[in-house]
């Protein structure tokens, strides 16, 4: 799982006062740990997790999807495409 | 005996004679004419050699390569037919705005692309270049429509010109980027433009946005070949295994909106996971096999990327290992590609494809790489991750073994430090002053691309991805 920008951790925090560093490493943990299990076999696993995900959501970051929509807005907003270098040479001009 | 070597100018077929008429010269009006007779009285051997040649004309002619051809000096009837062999080798159609790849060998990082008609010659700088591949997300279309001779270029150096035809479209469904190892079964990484994504809650889906934004998926693979084969960890391109991958990208804007189709499933709060159980039938439909699949996406609500480890076969090949003393394997094959869900707005200064593609390379049972970002250490066999017993207890000099080598642990986690809540900790790093690229990398002092593994996992990887490309 991609890591947790330091941006965001800070911006959830300034959007949630009372939030913990160790809230939301408890969060990055179960996260992370869901990805541990296969989905195929380890289904209730996995359901069992992600109801204690959503339940740490509720309780501690309940504003988690509105700041992470800024965030992902915020990067990706600045980023210009990347078009290859080209350069053209006509046959005629060449020939001058 | 006679030989003349030249472009082919006409190719004719004369029935009442049995004979190929073919016409070489550098243009219609200077061109010597040759015969290629098929008589009764040849052999069957002989027979199918005259034809063997008047198809190699063909050949020759519709792609407008140069031909050497040999004959009596004293007639014009052809005995031997031969193309002249090319350093560089154009990889599928030139098709405007679609991936255009060249293969070659020793082609210098600063090479360009160079594309000359009659009209104008294009020069194209590359998204990527490695000693033996030339990659272009997008063809320009500056590049005029029909015949062009394509070359690379560097200063002081340029490969052979092969003719090549440009057309405006349509671009491929299914376009191999770089054929890897010449086997029936190459270890294959597939990019796919996921059709349609399931929503948190399950059961119902919706179109990906990616199916109408082809120029992001382009842009986007082209991101996590960069990722994976020219950052600073070189896991991917170390002795030049990475041209044994075949690298293959799949867009289908055709397909609607169904639970086969779905790739990617939305997770509370922000992640995308890929539907790994539909992989392969999905990419069969294709032809393809993979054996690691980035699902690609144009979410902008579920963008945070995250990856499922493969799963090997357990029925097929394998090699042998020892880890901390206990016998293992490095599955030859996947019964379940390793895969990763990435969107294509991905954040292009971090290592998150190279990131996820360390998980999903990896194996739910033959050694998990997991990230060092969280503390818990989880089930099963992990390679790159221990725990102690408790958090005050030190952290051992000597992290474990592989293949009867000694590694060292980290004592610092670089830069970061372990928080003292921490009972996990993690092996000594190959550049101790960045973090460990499947750690927190945003956390970088300078750049976290240059963000490298530990010396362990390299190793361990190494001989992972070996076993499986060299199978």
């Amino acid at each position: 799982m991609e890591p947790l920008h330091p941006k965001l951790r800070e911006a959830l925090k300034r959007a949630h006062p009372d939030l913990t560093d160790e809230d939301i490493d408890r969060f990055e943990e179960l996260q992370a740990l869901r990805f541990e299990f296969d989905p195929i076999k380890d289904a209730d696993k996995i359901r069992e997790l992600d109801l204690e995900r959503a339940e740490l959501i509720r309780r501690t970051m309940p504003r988690y999807k509105e700041v992470a929509r800024a965030f992902a807005a915020q990067v990706a907003a600045p980023k210009p495409r990347r078009v290859p270098k080209v350069e053209i040479k006509r046959h005629d001009a060449a020939d001058e | 005996m006679a030989a003349t070597t030249g472009l082919i100018q006409r190719l004719t077929w004369s029935e009442d004679v049995s004979s190929a008429c073919v016409f070489i010269g550098p243009s219609p009006d200077s061109a010597e004419i040759f015969l290629i007779q098929l008589r009764s009285s040849d052999s069957e051997w002989v027979r199918g050699y005259k034809k063997s040649m008047i198809h190699l004309l063909t050949k020759a002619q519709a792609a407008g390569y140069e031909v050497s051809v040999e004959h009596p000096e004293d007639n014009a009837e052809l005995t031997s037919v031969t193309f002249g062999e090319f350093d560089i080798c154009p990889i599928g159609r030139a098709v405007h705005n679609d991936f255009y790849s060249v293969s070659g060998a020793g082609i210098p990082e600063d090479a360009e692309l160079v594309f000359e008609s009659d009209s104008v010659m294009v020069t194209v700088t590359p998204d990527l270049v490695r000693s033996h591949w030339v990659f272009v997300a997008e063809l320009p279309s500056a590049i005029p429509v029909g015949r062009n001779m394509v070359r690379l270029q560097a200063p002081g150096w340029s490969s052979d010109a092969v003719p090549v035809d440009v057309s405006a479209g349509p671009p491929a469904t299914v376009r191999m980027l770089y054929s890897g190892a010449s086997k029936s079964k190459p270890y294959t990484i597939a990019f796919v433009a996921n059709p349609a994504i399931e929503a948190e809650a399950g059961g119902s889906f919706s179109a990906d946005p990616v199916l109408t934004n082809r120029p992001g998926f382009h842009d986007a693979v082209a991101y996590c070949l960069r990722n994976l084969l020219t950052v600073t960890e070189g896991l991917l391109r170390q002795d030049d295994i990475d041209a044994r991958i075949r690298f293959v990208a799949i867009f289908d804007s055709t397909l609607g909106v169904s639970d086969a189709n779905s790739l990617a499933h939305e997770l509370n709060p922000n992640l995308m996971e890929t539907r790994r159980d539909k992989l392969n039938a999905f990419l069969a439909r294709y032809s393809e096999v993979a054996d690691v699949v980035f699902v690609l996406h144009g979410s902008t609500t579920h963008d945070r990327a995250t990856a499922w480890y493969s799963t090997d076969d357990a029925a097929k090949p394998d090699t042998t290992y020892t880890y901390d003393g206990t016998n293992r394997v490095h599955g030859h094959f996947a019964s379940i590609p390793g895969s990763t869900a990435v969107p294509i707005s991905v954040n292009q200064t971090g290592l998150t494809a190279l990131h996820e593609f360390g998980h999903a390379a990896s194996d739910f049972n033959n050694g998990k790489v997991n990230d060092l970002y969280v503390d818990g250490v989880g089930s099963g066999f992990v390679v790159n991750k221990k725990a102690r017993a408790k958090s005050t207890d030190p952290i051992p000099n000597n992290f474990g073994s592989y293949q009867g080598t000694n590694y060292q642990s980290d004592q610092n986690r670089d830069a970061i430090g372990y928080p003292n809540t921490w009972t996990s900790y993690h092996l000594v790093l190959i550049d101790p002053t960045r973090p460990n690229m499947m750690d927190n990398y945003w956390l970088a002092f300078d750049d976290p691309l240059r963000c490298r593994l530990d010396h362990l996992t390299y190793d361990w990887f190494s001989d992972r991805l070996k076993a499986k490309i060299f199978r």
